[in-house]
């Protein structure tokens, strides 16, 4: 593994390898002291043209309990808003010696073209509406923290898949297990040729939510909608929002995702977010641990101490 | 004063002869006979072109030469040395410039600096003013300026009631409107072709029928106004049965496709890793598109091939896929590309290079004929064996961005007479 830009680059086995992995550094989150020397005198640079709660502090917390140092960049304030190209802005980064960059972008494919010009690993923080392979990891690791397996279950991805990028390595991911995926989205919000991907377009929420293992909700993204895809927040919430009244269908053992941020009340009902079915705050937790894992992964040099 | 020896002429209709001379006097043909026969033709240069082809010099009624206004991309100059090296002797150049060719002094401007370049370039004005598509440029004056089209290639004209007006005045001038067909709205902010492979990549699509739905409303209007339509860069399947219908009904329907349509797919898009060079307006399309096109170029619904000749500069086109600009390169590869297609054995070589050269000239109203004694000395030699791979290096034209840099292609252009002068000759010809 030279990148991580997309899960279509990775093997079966080692994503099974990462999940693994970041259970070994989630423990390690449980410790009072929750540092360890791995990544010492490592440089990692985060750049995120996007704004980023949840990622970038991952991210960020990620390196520093493998004591790597870490700097951040961000779109305002930088030279990005001075017009530097992204090709500049990388390269000059590489010149103060970086040994590994974590880029998020409002475009698709850009940490692939940064990736081209670097001497360095790039990890993708998530590109545009194409993917975001730590999260679809994470997603992974808690499917299987809580059912011990993932082959064998069937998964519902419900939302704006058009614009997640989260849905689509979570698909390229799940397909690479014997997993059944299945879709629920406003036909617009459904990109064009999805079943050709292995997914089943769902027609009837209700009857496929009751055997299903896992129940994934999309946020809904304002911000990437050229126009107005949908008729109203009200309408999409009633009909593609996931109610207090869903969790009755919902099987015993069935676990409730969202990558987070949520609207609460537009796809994921209060009740519901914070139900027993939830594992919201599990995947964020697991979320530092397989970031420690990739980063490990990719610029870990020397053995793991205890 | 030339002779061309033992070389073998392309004939679009007959197909080829072997072995000839050619003799060539004050740009003209002035004699061809069997190379085994001696003549006395003193004081002439003579090239030997064993084993090349002549075939009548290519015309591209579809080229971008960015000057005046963005000289960094592309110079009349620069575009026609690159011609040349594509074997083309005629080009016609879009009005999408700064000041945009929407007056006279523009037409002039782009013409006197033309007569330096050694071939010939013919300006087509745009239909609007600033391509705005709010009002109409003045036809009469740009007429008898001396363009040979109308077009706001880039754009469509989007107040249909504007673009009837064009076609009523332009047809009064026998003078066509090439029409660049899409719905924006259609496109949004799409980057390649809508399918599955823009699924895969995680870029936003661009749907066939932005194209198909202009195509058939251009051609309606075209139509009911009696005028001349020319379409431009004819690229998906749902297009050409449009094409082929409406051709049934109406005889002054013309139109284009450019080679990379013909050779790549937006397959080729998704393996690019997010190459620009790969991002063109309209997108490259489906393999049954593809397919569809080269069908339509047999049967004749295609009239001709145009490179859409779109010079970027390397610091805009290396940039994130969203952001960098529509458009590549075409001219010194357009043969190359397309020739795959006769190695292929999916179209003939009579065909190609008709499509290359008289059809085209037919469009726009360049005389152009078959290499025959008395015609024009306008010639494009080839080299049918000469295999090479395309590098960033050998590129003529001042901008790099082609997606063919780096693939291997088989049969290039190695001399180009135009007006009886060598214009260019690859340097090894001797």
């Amino acid at each position: 593994m030279r990148n991580l830009l997309s899960i279509k680059d990775l093997s079966k086995e080692e994503i099974i390898l990462l999940i693994e992995q970041g259970f070994y550094f989630k423990e390690i989150n449980k410790r009072p002291i929750k540092k360890v020397p791995t990544l010492r005198g490592k440089t990692v640079v985060t750049c995120f043209y996007e704004p980023s709660t949840r990622t970038r502090l991952s991210f960020e917390i990620a390196a520093k309990r493998l004591s790597a140092d870490t700097m951040n960049i961000s779109k305002s304030g930088s030279s990005v808003e001075k017009g530097e190209t992204l090709v500049d802005t990388v390269k000059n980064i590489e010149a103060m010696s970086l040994d590994l960059l974590i880029m998020r972008h409002p475009a698709t494919g850009a940490p692939h073209l940064a990736s081209q010009v670097l001497k360095c690993p790039v990890v993708n923080a998530g590109d545009g509406i194409n993917e975001h392979p730590t999260q679809a990891l994470l997603d992974a690791m808690t499917i299987y923290e809580k059912r011990k397996t993932l082959d064998g279950l069937k998964v519902i991805i419900i939302g704006d898949i058009l614009h997640s990028r989260v849905a689509r390595s979570n698909i390229f991911l799940l397909n690479k297990f014997n997993i059944d995926i299945y879709v629920y989205a406003p036909p617009m919000m459904l990109p064009k040729d999805i079943e050709k991907l292995n997914v089943k377009v769902v027609k009837d929420l209700k009857k496929e939510i009751k055997n299903a293992d896992v129940v994934m909700m999309l946020r809904v993204q304002m911000e990437r909608q050229s126009r107005a895809l949908f008729p109203s927040i009200r309408e999409y919430s009633n009909f593609y929002g996931f109610s207090y009244n869903m969790l009755q269908y919902l099987k015993k053992d069935a676990i409730l995702m969202h990558p987070g941020p949520i609207n609460r009340g537009v796809e994921l009902n209060h009740f519901a977010a914070d139900s027993e079915f939830s594992v919201i705050l599990d995947q964020v937790e697991n979320g530092v641990a397989l970031r420690m894992a990739v980063l490990y992964m990719l610029i870990g040099s020397s053995k793991i101490e205890n | 004063m030339i002779i061309l020896k033992n070389i073998d002429i392309l004939n679009c209709k007959k197909g080829i002869e072997k072995c000839l001379n050619i003799a060539i006097k004050d740009g003209v043909i002035i004699d061809i006979f069997p190379a085994n026969i001696k003549k006395e033709y003193n004081d002439f240069e003579i090239i030997d072109c064993k084993e090349l082809l002549a075939a009548p010099s290519f015309v591209d009624i579809h080229t971008h030469l960015r000057e005046p206004g963005f000289e960094y991309k592309e110079t009349i100059q620069s575009g026609a040395d690159a011609a040349k090296a594509g074997g083309f002797t005629d080009i016609c150049c879009m009005a999408n410039t700064n000041p945009v060719c929407d007056n006279e002094s523009v037409v002039k401007y782009i013409k006197e600096k033309g007569k330096s370049t050694q071939i010939n370039i013919y300006p087509i004005a745009a239909i609007t003013k600033s391509l705005k598509g709010d009002s109409l440029t003045e036809f009469g004056h740009l007429v008898e300026a001396g363009i040979v089209a109308f077009s706001d290639d880039g754009v469509d004209v989007k107040n249909s009631f504007i673009l009837k007006t064009a076609f009523e005045y332009a047809g009064f001038f026998n003078i066509p409107i090439f029409c660049h067909c899409e719905d924006k709205d259609l496109v949004a902010n799409g980057v390649m072709n809508e399918g599955y492979f823009s699924t895969v990549s995680g870029l936003r699509g661009i749907p066939s029928i932005s194209e198909e739905v202009m195509v058939f409303r251009n051609i309606k209007i075209a139509q009911y106004s009696n005028a001349h339509i020319h379409i431009c860069h004819v690229s998906s399947k749902g297009s050409i049965e449009i094409i082929k219908k409406e051709k049934q009904n109406y005889n002054k329907i013309s139109a284009e496709t450019c080679p990379h349509y013909l050779i790549l797919t937006d397959k080729d898009v998704s393996e690019s890793n997010y190459n620009p060079n790969f991002k063109m307006n309209p997108p490259l399309r489906s393999e049954s598109d593809k397919n569809s096109l080269i069908t339509a170029i047999n049967n004749d619904i295609i009239d001709c091939i145009a490179t859409d000749h779109a010079p970027h500069a390397v610091h805009e086109k290396r940039k994130e896929f969203e952001y960098a600009p529509f458009g590549i390169i075409g001219l010194e590869t357009a043969f190359a590309v397309s020739y795959k297609l006769v190695l292929d054995k999916k179209i003939s070589l009579e065909k190609l290079i008709a499509k290359l050269s008289i059809n085209p000239a037919k469009i726009v109203g360049i005389q152009k004929d078959e290499l025959v004694k008395g015609a024009k000395a306008n010639i494009t030699i080839l080299d049918l064996n000469l295999e090479k791979v395309y590098e960033e290096k050998d590129i003529v034209s001042k901008s790099k961005n082609s997606p063919f840099v780096g693939t291997k292609l088989k049969g290039w252009p190695v001399m180009t007479i135009c007006n009886g002068k060598i214009v260019f000759k690859k340097e090894d010809l001797v």
